[in-house]
């Protein structure tokens, strides 16, 4: 039985019927991006819902603009931009920035017994997630871009259409108001 | 402190924040570029029938003003229609004969021809504006029961 799952967790759109297209080949190799472009959206909105809602129509959106696909540009890069502006939508729309943090306890998602370890590794993970939420939009997508996503500081200022000098200054920023409000919750 | 804070962050990277349903996800993704290309045929086939009606109407419009310019007479132009001396018999119509304008043709006539025995000439304007003359020898034979006449030619006298 055909798994759209691949050994390593990852998505693989585009191996049903819809890959019969000329689009199959683009969205099954957009489909290795599902797990980051969710993350992505969920750091920045913090909604479970938001992300998928946001991660999905970025397909939708990544299909229509595949003409803006620069040559030579990473296809990872130009996917999450789409993921960035539309989080910027998303929050714009639910003006949820000022609303303030709504966690994920909140919104239901399941809470298994686990080994003491591995639950304080969760809330320390909890914890630093509500502390990136606290930071001002600009600074956590320079944050979650380059800290947690892994992409390098030139990657991240072109996502999100800034210069390099104004990035690294929003993620000094970034990472000192964490360090401060990581200490203050240890 | 630091470094326990980037690990974290790096943590963070790693797999979903919340479990997902990768099926669900994928099924809902497909549904939404399938929804999207609907839209998109809809939009295109939008655009064509707007286009080609635009267009159909541009081209009514253009031969309607065509055909108003050109039926409109020039500045000074004469009148269109013949202004006619009252003495002068009024000029007649009359479909042009086959031939040469200034060669006498035979034609028939479907009328008997008590009346009009004697050669006549008479001044015609044609449709197409030019003036001139008909002139009528008289019958080829006075018997014929349909009227043959002869010597029937139509000169040319000029643009009026």
């Amino acid at each position: 039985m055909h798994d759209p799952v691949n050994s390593a967790g990852l998505l693989l759109i585009g191996e049903t019927s819809m890959s019969s297209g000329s689009d199959g080949p683009v969205l099954q190799l957009l489909g290795q991006y599902a797990e980051g472009a969710v993350r992505v959206a969920f750091h920045l909105t913090r909604d479970r819902d938001g992300a998928l809602d946001i991660s999905q129509e970025a397909y939708v959106k990544a299909m229509q603009s595949l003409g803006t696909l620069r040559k030579g540009e990473s296809l990872r890069v130009w996917f999450n931009r789409i993921v960035v502006n539309l989080s910027r939508d998303w929050l714009r729309r639910k003006k949820i920035e000022q609303r303030g943090v709504e966690t994920l306890r909140t919104r239901g998602v399941a809470t298994v017994r686990e080994p003491e370890a591995e639950l304080q590794d969760r809330e320390e993970a909890e914890q630093l997630r509500e502390a990136l939420m606290q930071l001002p939009l600009a600074t956590r997508e320079a944050v979650v871009l380059v800290c947690v996503e892994g992409f390098t500081p030139q990657e991240a200022a072109g996502m999100l259409g800034i210069p390099d000098g104004t990035l690294r200054s929003r993620l000094h920023d970034g990472r000192e108001q964490l360090r401060k409000m990581w200490s203050d919750d240890e | 402190m630091s470094d326990s804070m980037d690990k974290r962050l790096r943590e963070l990277g790693e797999g979903t924040p919340f479990p997902v349903d990768w099926r669900a996800y994928e099924a809902e993704v497909l549904r939404r570029l399938a929804v999207e290309q609907q839209r998109e045929r809809r939009r295109r086939w939008l655009w064509a029938a707007g286009s080609a009606f635009c267009g159909a109407a541009a081209m009514f419009v253009l031969m309607i003003w065509t055909i108003r310019t050109d039926a409109k007479p020039a500045e000074g132009a004469a009148p269109l229609m013949q202004v006619n001396n009252p003495s002068e018999p009024p000029p007649v119509h009359i479909p042009t004969p086959a031939g040469s304008p200034n060669e006498p043709v035979f034609v028939r006539a479907n009328g008997k021809p008590e009346g009009i025995g004697a050669p006549f000439t008479r001044r015609i304007v044609r449709k197409d504006g030019r003036v001139g003359e008909i002139r009528f020898g008289g019958f080829s034979s006075a018997d014929a029961p349909e009227g043959e006449i002869s010597f029937i030619s139509i000169v040319e006298s000029g643009v009026r």
